[in-house]
């Protein structure tokens, strides 16, 4: 496996799917790191676990769940408490289309 | 010097000191270095005094005490306590004040210890040596140009200084494991599972583990006795208790597993000296040095780096500026997508928007299976390693981290050189197994050097006795740096950005 080059226009594509804003020379930079990167992570090519299943958890366990039972969570003022804008109800933000 | 937690408490429960009269000790003691150290985020002096004053009248009404009854104790600032500011070290969270307990701190405060404040780390656990901290990072206490690894670096600092007997850290890659290596002191990373991660910031789900630190095995095992065991809020949490601290009479016949490969190059003649001074000494006790081998150990960073950054990209959409935390307000921001992007990009640091990127990229439609499905396939096989491992050996021995402590600045540049220094830590995470790192004898340094024990799943208390029974023979984890009294103003470096 060889990576993928990582260009300008593939970094802004990454950028605006995680929703960050990056300068030019911040693209630039991360340009040369994301390549740095997967250069070494191409190592992974090397190891023969083709016939493996991925493993997403380190224990092979089912969730543990709880019952279905209900019970008091977060006050609604307290949910609150931490956002930059609010009213009594509700998170006030910007429109959603601008 | 500060007595250990079983001490602490034991005088305290015995009538020999009240609870106010320690935390008074500790902030005294806390006002004297930490101007020099960095290794708080905040502290809770009236806070801890009136939890203490609580505790001397339950005394004196003969109430029951808890397991950890008036000892202080730092929590790293990626865990939520109530009403208290909880900023993971990032400017996101920087006024972020926790609306509820985590299960770790709900169980502290029922074993009575004294939370005194919140210790200092990578933003967002996300670091090697603490210098991702927005805030500047905590200084290695026995040389403040050195830094003191991470990400739990303020958790390690407080204990190494006197600050306070023990600490709260996570563990993802490391993060409690170095900065213990590095700072003199003990830290395990539990078992996945054993510990709840509810109430404590995520990084990479699979891999967080909340872990004791101390100066003596015996602290850690009673914070980990404390704080661990099945939380049903929790559901990955294991059906599973902490066991007993039991530390072994015997050594004789224990199978000690050694990866010659990790004593090759790469690692530092001055850490594989101190490592091997380690193994002598178990082997003189009647233990059996049994080489063995682990295949896909060198697979560990780029696969870990890839699943933890996955995971990371993952957890951290949810800071948006919407619900809570940082918001950017400029007059650009005219819409909810502009709120978003311009929140995240003035609000996250430069090495969290760099796992960010990798993560994204590595989920994203036309990679995931080459580099998460990749990645998580050769875990896999890390994990097979370690289960055919155990059919040999009780326990695995060998280094926490490739070099000592290194000077501040010295990897800020080369962030793949930082992650290197995880080279020996994250295979425990990725595997889901208990590690423990503990100071052993310095070699040609004055600046500490950790060992690291891995064992099975769950073999939490038994890694735990074993580094007790070391720690009875040896006094490396009873030096001190040198009395800290230095003026405050020590610069520490600043925020990256």
């Amino acid at each position: 496996m060889s990576h993928p080059v990582v260009d300008a226009e593939l970094v802004r594509r990454v950028a605006s799917l995680a929703k960050l804003d990056l300068n030019d020379d911040q693209v630039v930079q991360a340009v040369g790191e994301l390549n740095r990167m997967l250069d070494f992570v191409d190592l992974l090519s090397e190891a023969d676990v083709d016939s493996l299943p991925p493993l997403v958890h380190p224990h092979d366990v089912l969730d543990a769940v709880r019952d279905d039972l209900p019970e008091a969570g977060l006050s609604r003022s307290d949910a609150l408490a931490n956002a930059a804008r609010h009213d009594d109800t509700c998170f006030r933000v910007p429109p959603v289309l601008g | 010097m500060i007595p250990s937690a079983v001490r602490l408490r034991e005088e305290f429960v015995a009538g020999e000191r009240s609870a106010v009269e320690t935390v008074r000790e500790t902030f005294a003691r806390i006002r004297q270095s930490e101007p020099a150290l960095h290794a708080f985020l905040s502290l809770d002096e009236p806070g801890a005094l009136a939890a203490a004053a609580a505790l001397d009248r339950r005394r004196a009404d003969g109430e029951s005490l808890g397991s950890l009854a008036g000892v202080p104790i730092g929590v790293k600032d990626l865990i939520g306590v109530r009403g208290s500011r909880t900023t993971c070290g990032s400017r996101m969270l920087a006024e972020y004040i926790a609306p509820y307990d985590a299960t770790v701190v709900e169980r502290l405060r029922q074993a009575d210890a004294i939370i005194v404040g919140k210790t200092n780390l990578d933003e967002f656990a996300m670091g090697s040596s603490n210098e991702h901290s927005a805030f500047g990072r905590a200084c290695n206490p026995w040389d403040l140009s050195l830094v003191s690894g991470g990400s739990s670096g303020g958790s390690a600092v407080a204990v190494a200084a006197d600050q306070v007997p023990i600490t709260l850290g996570t563990d993802t890659g490391g993060s409690i494991r170095q900065p213990a290596a590095f700072c003199g002191i003990v830290g395990l990373k539990p078992t996945y599972g054993l510990v709840s991660r509810y109430g404590v910031v995520a990084y990479a789900s699979s891999l967080d583990q909340v872990g004791p630190m101390g100066r003596t095995a015996a602290d850690c095992a009673a914070l980990l006795q404390a704080i661990g065991g099945p939380d049903r809020r929790d559901s990955t949490s294991a059906r599973r208790e902490v066991g007993e601290f039991s530390p072994p009479d015997s050594l004789r016949g224990l199978r000690i597993g050694w990866v010659p490969e990790q004593f090759g190059p790469g690692l530092d003649p001055i850490v594989s000296e101190s490592v091997e001074s380690a193994l002598r000494w178990f082997e003189s006790q009647g233990a059996v040095r049994v080489p063995v081998e682990l295949p896909y150990a060198r697979f560990g960073i780029a696969s870990y780096y890839v699943i933890a950054s996955s995971e990371a990209s993952s957890n951290l959409e949810r800071f948006d500026g919407a619900h809570y935390g940082f918001r950017a307000d400029g007059s650009d921001v005219t819409d909810l997508d502009r709120l978003y992007r311009a929140t995240r990009t003035a609000g996250f640091g430069a090495e969290v928007k760099r796992r960010i990127l990798l993560g994204t990229f590595a989920l994203s439609a036309g990679h995931a299976d080459a580099y998460y499905g990749r990645a998580s396939r050769v875990r896999r096989a890390i994990r097979d390693d370690f289960d055919r491992v155990w059919q040999q050996v009780d326990l695995l021995l060998g280094p926490t981290t490739p070099t000592p402590p290194f000077p501040a600045a010295a990897k800020t540049s080369d962030p793949l050189a930082m992650y290197l220094a995880d080279v020996y830590t994250v295979l425990a995470n990725l595997a889901g197994l208990p590690a423990v790192s503990f100071p052993v004898e310095p070699t040609d340094t004055r600046l500490p050097i950790g060992a690291q024990l891995t064992g099975p799943p769950f073999s939490d208390q038994r890694l735990l006795g074993l580094v007790h029974r070391y720690q009875q023979e040896h006094d490396w984890h009873l030096r001190r740096p040198d009395p800290i009294g230095l003026p405050a103003g020590i610069p520490v470096s600043g925020a990256d950005s």
